[in-house]
């Protein structure tokens, strides 16, 4: 079943085009896997699923981009409700400063839940399937921003899961951790896909192979090609694919 | 590649910003040095009285020092001016980071920072020519000049700079953690509450304290608002006492020290006083200071409480709403976050509104009448005034002018003349003015008689006695004792000593007498016409001896002398006199029902009817008003010597920091090592700039005037200037010397320049352009500074100084004229275009500068991106 659904979507920051005409499905479940030049409106694409690029001045969105059925470019959709259902991860981990616990309490207090057991199970629940709860467990009220940074990086991912979201957005998650901290995330990304729809950009050819399910392959705001993971890696059918994976350019 | 040239610069670079240090340490040891006598001499009584006693009474025998009602005059003018202050300039200061679209929030950063330099003394004015009587007649306060006065003005002020560093701290915390909160589904105002402002608290809070340190140390806006009389709640505790007090004058520690400077001889146990007041400002400042220190370190080292205890507290307090959330369900939660969100937009919004709104409600009426000053209409008055002062204009056209003039007064002075039989003591005047030597005292009672006389019998009686006197027929006393005879024989001379019915405090005489002085004038205040000849005048004080220089001083004298002002009481049943009232009631009604009452109103007829013949309005641009210089109390004339004075002080005294200025900045950016001398040279840098300015014009009293000029003056006043602006000078400085790339040292030193040919060939010519801009910046900030000049320069009113000695010469400043005229001058009253004109230019002039140093400023940024 499609979940996130982009029809001839563009995306300008004032006059410059940074994603150009971009149709894509991504199916309900699994890793997507989003590869490419930098520059190439990666980010810019995956930000404008949870319009996040509300944010930058002048960033202007055309076409239709659909997520569960809805239009998140109508002028009556709900931001809250939106970002509520699709979390992300960013590219360089950003706790708030405040306590690991409030880190991760933050989207459920503003959605109403203030019970302190309702809130610890949630708590528990998200660093478990982050991975971190063995961690931290004994030191929620330390602040977040004493933890390394793979481990901050994690907490952001459980933070992120606390709203209970069904799509996961990560912008290279692990373009700021070492090898290790990086290994621990792809991790728990493929523990996580059986639950939510992840949609990850990275441009780390090697992590979009071990990671993903599908992968598509943007170049200068354009969608060059999109398929199965294994098609894209071994068998491109677009000559610039084949060119960016085997490192003759990007 | 350290030659000894270089060892020995850099020893010379150190002393020399050792020196900064040597000025903080001066300007504490000498204050302390002279709070000395007062703090020794009357023991520990002495110290508990000072801070357990209301009485602040120098002049008592023995004196009484309690400067707990100053503290408490302070205190409250602070609080209330930060209860408005911190919301709104917070509040704006979000709207500005995070609501307003970008290219808006590039407008108003600097023009934020232009308010932060509008000279305080433009705000006094504005309290005390604006604020007070607004408060005094529509809101019914006994006094306009009070703490609600002071505290509302002090909030505008100090707003501009609250929101200049908390918009810096809130936009400093960057994109990131507010995309996080974004992502997790929050509203703006719930990423701003929760997260934005919890993360820059250390900047806010240091901007709350940057503010609060500015209204403490203020000194021209308490000291023309306030109200100047200690007052304090005796329950000063009670914050309904308090807020009752708002409507009493109070009187702070600031505007004492600057009030009684003057009444305090220089080794009187006062004075010493004063400097312990000063004394106690700069320590109080001084904690401040190291406080800001210690918070924005605090908060660098540590980002966030990781206490239990406290996450529990924090639980507790929020119970409320989470109960609150419980209660309203999903969908009302939902409802609710956003009708919040909405109104906190809404209110961050009303708040910037608000801010510029009040800012413009302070500078548009000082604008609106200060260019009266220069575009105004001319009366002939003042072309005349003009031609024999500056001779400028055209002689003989200004007298034909003047002569036609005349020629349309000359029934009204007829009149005048023909009436004036009701203030006889005129003539008398008139008559001992002729100074007859012979028979002079018989000849004089004579004279007086036949004027006081009250019946026609007596005027027949003492006429015959002068006639007896046999005088020469072209006598001047004979001819004015005809001319008076003539005039009074068939006049109804009873009436002259009479109440008048309408107002029963004023008798006929007097009521003509009020008619006769608004027409050709007294001393003091102005006339319509001035007197009917003009020739033998020319010691009469301006405001006699010429009318009005504009038309609308014309018309405002013209409704003075149609509309008397009466005083009526109020009675209640029994007729006891409740209280009286003012009220304009058409004076020709004064003189109602008597012989009289026709002249009466066909003067005031021909006055009205012809006042634009008599006067000849004419549109001008006196361009000349900058620099003309004025008459007394600026009745007429210009602000030359003000400017001039201003522009002096403010190019001296940056001189003066100048040299200092950019060593020191050099010393720091380029030869400083982080250790504890150089973060005590900031630690000093940064106490210098927060000094109360008063307590830099205690210093400059001290140390420049009793030391060094001997008396006030030029020099003086630069000198101490010189201090205040020294630290903006250094912060600017320094920035403009990091912001050169260290490619440019890189390549000086690969062609093997030493460190100090480096920076004098290569780093100081780059950084120039940012030099400039804090040049630029002193200036401005020297401008607008009164408080340090009040003892050691200034002074009220006098002409261009000049000659050899300028240096040792006081000088008259705008910005103490503006203080000057604003608080007593009953002529400056009269002519309000030349009081607003006077502050306007001193706005004009600050601002002006600071618009280049921005524009400068903007131009190197775009040029160092460009490159
Ligand atoms: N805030 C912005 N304003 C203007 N241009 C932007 C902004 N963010 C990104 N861009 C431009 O849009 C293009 C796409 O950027 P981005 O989506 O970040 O690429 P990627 O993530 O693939 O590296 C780039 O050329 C970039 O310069
Ligand atoms: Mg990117």
């Amino acid at each position: 079943m499609t979940i996130i659904q982009a029809d001839n979507f563009s995306l300008y920051y004032g006059s410059k085009l940074a994603v150009n005409r971009v149709s894509m499905d991504i199916d309900t479940g699994g890793v997507t896997a989003i590869i490419g030049p930098s520059g190439c409106g990666k980010s810019s694409f995956l930000r404008s699923i949870n319009r996040m690029n509300d944010l930058i001045p002048n960033a202007r969105a055309e076409g239709t981009l659909i997520v569960d059925g809805k239009n998140v470019y109508d002028k009556r959709i709900d931001l809250v409700m939106l970002r509520r259902h699709v979390g992300m991860v960013f590219q360089r981990p950003n706790p708030f400063p405040k306590s690991i616990f409030d880190n991760i309490a933050y989207g459920p207090r503003l959605q109403g839940i203030r019970n302190r057991s309702a809130l610890n199970g949630i708590i528990e629940s998200c660093l478990k399937s982050a991975a971190l709860w063995d961690e931290v467990k004994d030191s929620l009220a330390k602040s977040a921003l004493a933890l390394s940074g793979g481990q901050q990086q994690r907490l952001c991912i459980a933070r992120a899961l606390a709203t209970q979201p069904g799509v996961l957005l990560m912008d290279e998650p692990c373009s700021a951790l070492d090898p290790i901290a990086t290994g621990k995330i792809e991790e728990l990304i493929v523990a996580l896909k059986e639950r939510y729809t992840i949609v990850i950009v990275t441009h780390n050819m090697q992590q979009a192979a071990r990671i993903s399910d599908r992968t598509a392959f943007f170049c200068l705001g354009e969608l060059i090609e999109y398929d199965d993971t294994i098609k894209i890696f071994t068998t491109p059918s677009n000559p610039q694919t084949e060119a960016y994976i085997t490192g003759r350019f990007g | 590649m350290k030659t000894i040239r270089d060892f020995i610069a850099f020893q010379l670079f150190a002393r020399t910003a050792n020196l900064v240090m040597l000025v903080v340490v001066a300007i504490f040891g000498f204050i302390l040095y002279r709070s000395l006598p007062f703090l020794t001499t009357g023991g520990t009584e002495r110290i508990i009285e000072a801070f357990t006693s209301r009485q602040w009474f120098p002049d008592a025998e023995p004196p009484v020092f309690g400067m707990l009602s100053l503290f408490y005059g302070s205190c409250a003018v602070t609080v209330f001016a930060m209860l408005f202050a911190v919301p709104v300039g917070i509040l704006s200061a979000i709207a500005m980071s995070d609501m307003v679209p970008f290219s808006v929030r590039q407008i108003l950063k600097p023009f934020i920072e232009l308010l932060a330099a509008i000279p305080s003394v433009a705000f006094g004015f504005f309290a005390i020519k604006i604020v007070a009587p607004l408060l005094q007649e529509s809101f019914g306060f006994a006094s306009g000049t009070n703490v609600l006065n002071a505290a509302v003005i002090l909030a505008i002020m100090a707003v501009p700079t609250i929101v200049s560093v908390a918009e810096d701290a809130v936009s400093g915390i960057g994109r990131e953690i507010r995309e996080a909160s974004y992502s997790l589904g929050a509203t703006r105002a719930e990423t701003i509450l929760q997260v934005v402002l919890p993360a820059s608290r250390s900047g806010i809070l240091a901007a709350v304290i940057l503010g609060t340190m500015r209204a403490i140390g203020e000194t021209m806006v308490v000291w023309m608002a306030a109200g100047n009389a200690a007052n304090m709640p005796t329950a000063w505790y009670r914050v309904d006492q308090v807020i009752l007090g708002l409507g009493d004058a109070v009187r702070t520690m600031t505007a004492t020290i600057a009030g009684d400077i003057g009444e305090a001889p220089a080794d009187s146990l006062h004075r010493s006083a004063l400097f312990t007041v000063g004394l106690l400002l700069l320590v109080f400042t001084f904690a401040m200071n190291l406080l800001t220190e210690f918070i924005t370190k605090r908060s660098a080292n540590r980002a966030a409480y990781d206490r239990y205890w406290l996450l529990c507290l924090k639980e507790i307090f929020s119970t409320p709403k989470t109960i609150f959330f419980h209660l309203l369900g999903s969908r009302g939660l939902t409802m609710f976050r956003r009708i919040f969100d909405t109104l906190f937009t809404l209110l961050s919004f009303l708040s910037i509104t608000l801010l510029f709104l009040a800012l413009a409600v302070v500078i548009i009426p000082i604008f609106k009448s200060g260019i009266e000053a220069v575009v105004f209409q001319e009366t002939v008055e003042h072309r005349l005034f003009l031609l024999e002062k500056f001779r400028r204009g055209e002689s003989r056209i200004v007298q034909e002018e003047f002569r036609e003039c005349s020629e349309a007064r000359r029934p009204v002075y007829a009149r005048l003349r023909n009436l004036s039989w009701l203030a006889p003591d005129d003539w008398i005047a008139e008559a001992s003015q002729l100074g007859r030597e012979t028979k002079k005292r018989r000849l004089n009672r004579a004279f007086r008689d036949l004027c006081e006389a009250n019946s026609k019998e007596d005027l027949q009686v003492a006429f015959d006695k002068i006639e007896k006197f046999n005088l020469d027929k072209t006598d001047a006393v004979f001819q004015l004792a005809h001319e008076y005879y003539n005039i009074a024989v068939n006049a109804d001379l009873s009436l002259r000593g009479k109440p008048t019915v309408i107002d029963p405090s004023t008798s006929y005489a007097a009521a003509f007498k009020q008619i006769r002085t608004l027409i050709t004038g007294v001393e003091g205040t102005g006339c319509i016409l001035g007197p009917p000849a003009r020739d033998g005048s020319e010691h009469l004080p301006p405001e006699v001896r010429y009318g009005p220089a504009h038309w609308t001083t014309a018309q405002k004298f013209l409704k003075q002398i149609r509309y008397a002002a009466v005083w009526k009481p109020r009675t209640d049943d029994n007729g006891n006199i409740l209280q009286s009232e003012k009220m304009l009631v058409n004076r020709a009604l004064l003189f109602e029902k008597t012989a009289v009452a026709a002249d009466i109103q066909a003067l005031l007829d021909e006055l009205e009817h012809d006042l634009d013949k008599m006067l000849k309005p004419r549109w001008t641009f006196y361009g000349n008003y900058f620099f003309d210089s004025a008459t007394a109390g600026h009745y007429m004339g210009g602000i030359g010597p003000e400017l001039l004075g201003t522009a002096l002080i403010a190019l001296l005294s940056i001189l003066f920091a100048l040299p200092l200025g950019i060593i020191t900045a050099a010393y720091l950016v380029e030869t400083a090592k982080d250790n504890t001398a150089t973060r005590l040279l900031r630690l000093c840098i940064s106490t210098l700039a927060g000094v109360p300015s008063i307590v830099f014009g205690l210093f400059g009293l001290a140390i420049i005037v009793e030391l060094i000029t001997g008396k006030p003056c030029l020099l003086a006043g630069a000198l101490t200037l010189a201090l205040l602006i020294l630290p903006v000078v250094i912060r600017t400085a320094e920035e403009a010397i990091r912001a050169v790339p260290q490619t440019y040292r890189e390549a000086a030193i690969g062609l093997g320049a030493g460190p100090l040919w480096t920076f004098i060939s290569v780093t100081f010519p780059a950084s120039l352009p940012g030099i400039l801009t804090g040049i630029i910046l002193g200036i401005s900030r020297a401008a607008g500074e009164t408080a340090p000049l009040l003892f050691t320069c200034a002074v009220a009113s006098g002409g261009f100084v000049a000659g050899s000695n300028l240096l040792f010469q006081p000088t008259p400043v705008l910005s103490y004229a503006a203080y000057d005229m604003a608080v007593g001058d009953r002529l400056a009253e009269i002519v309000p275009y030349n009081q607003f004109g006077l502050v306007a230019t001193l706005i004009l002039f600050v601002l002006l500068l600071n618009i280049a140093a921005i524009t400068l400023r903007a131009g190197i940024t775009a040029r160092l991106r460009g490159a």
